[in-house]
């Protein structure tokens, strides 16, 4: 094959190829909006916290405190003011001490020094 | 001339069997090469302790023990060269590959490069994917010319053992299957960070190439011939389909056309 018929084949088989996963994609949910979910602050066990790569102070893995107030972790949306809320020891949503988990930095449980 | 304190600090630091460098006190008069030895001690646990949360996997595989050894002479023949913590690591794949004792487990060198792309998509800067329909509005003529900027994230690791399928068995992500995996089927991984969770997705043949020549920055219709090069089945289709909800492409870049 020349290298122009070549092109003109791969044209065509781009054309056909970009329609149809473009129909296929049309009909699912975009990943970003599928697993909507919110930074939660206060809940995360000591070295358990999560981190965006954006310029936060802490990140992934560096809270020293359990429950630090200004460390975060990834939570389904809608669900972090929930955390605390339950009384039973072995729900997922249960916290000590009357803590509930935030979508704002808490000053509570800070490391000090 | 003797070496400055600070050489002669760092490379006491680094070697267990070394004297404490002459010119060291401590500030309260106590005896310094106690000190020295808790603060060299602390200084290994914590780089070891870095390896071992950057790379599971290896670690699974490993064991323990062996972990700590061979992350441990790691750390004393590669220090960090950068006070971010979070950059520690990136030639721990290639030792791990140049260990001869290890040479029993040839993806290890391979299974290290993906745990440590993880980490690069983990922390490498957020952006908003796009979408397809940003592709199916150039013409039809424009395809070929057009070029896919890649998410930030993307990272791209050819293998030819089944690296995604061993990481998810040692992480436990999928249960440890009761037979022996095949070693010789070959898997691609590309390692994506479109949100805030890390995806890594097999890639079959084909689609490694596909993806490779996208990450070199080729048109779209480069791209597509690499992919069927490499295996003549190559569903074009399904692979813009799996880099665009993947969320690996960031743009689309209208490339100059042909006269």
């Amino acid at each position: 094959m020349t290298i122009t018929t070549r092109r003109a084949a791969s044209t065509a088989i781009l054309a056909g190829a970009v329609a149809t996963a473009a129909a296929a994609l049309a009909a699912v949910p975009t990943p970003a909006s599928a697993q909507a979910q919110e930074r939660c602050y206060g809940i995360a066990l000591a070295g358990a916290n999560d981190c965006g790569g954006h310029g936060n102070a802490t990140c992934a893995g560096t809270s020293t405190v359990d429950y630090q107030g200004n460390a975060w972790k990834l939570v389904e949306a809608g669900t972090c003011v929930q955390y605390g809320s339950e009384t039973d020891m072995t729900n997922a949503f249960y916290l000590p001490e009357g803590r509930m988990g935030s979508l704002e930095p808490l000053e509570r449980d800070l490391p000090q020094g | 001339m003797a070496e400055p304190l600070e050489q002669r600090f760092s490379s006491a630091l680094l070697d267990p069997r070394a004297a404490i460098p002459a010119g060291i006190r401590r500030a309260d008069g106590g005896d310094p090469a106690f000190a020295f030895a808790v603060y060299r001690n602390n200084v290994a646990v914590s780089l070891v302790e870095t390896l071992a949360a950057g790379f599971p996997a290896v670690r699974a595989l490993l064991g323990e023990a062996r972990f700590k050894a061979v992350a441990l002479d790691f750390v004393r023949r590669e220090p960090p060269r950068s006070p971010v913590l979070l950059r520690y690591g990136a030639t721990f794949p290639q030792a791990l590959g140049a260990r001869e004792d290890l040479a029993a487990i040839p993806f290890l060198a391979d299974l290290a490069a993906l745990e440590w792309a993880r980490i690069e998509a983990h922390h490498a800067a957020d952006a908003a994917p796009a979408a397809i329909a940003d592709l199916a509005v150039l013409g039809e003529a424009a395809l070929g010319a057009a070029r896919l900027t890649l998410h930030p994230s993307v990272r791209l690791v050819r293998s030819r053992f089944p690296i995604v399928t061993i990481h998810a068995i040692e992480t436990g992500g999928i249960e440890r299957p009761r037979h022996r995996i095949d070693l010789g089927t070959g898997q691609d991984a590309l390692v994506v960070r479109p949100g805030m969770r890390v995806a890594v997705h097999p890639l079959s043949e084909g689609l490694g190439a596909f993806v490779e020549a996208l990450v070199w920055g080729a048109p779209l219709g480069d791209a597509l011939e690499a992919g069927i090069n490499e295996d003549a089945s190559f569903d074009a289709s399904g692979a813009l389909q799996l880099v665009f909800s993947a969320g690996a492409v960031e743009g689309v870049e209208q490339g100059e056309q042909d006269a």
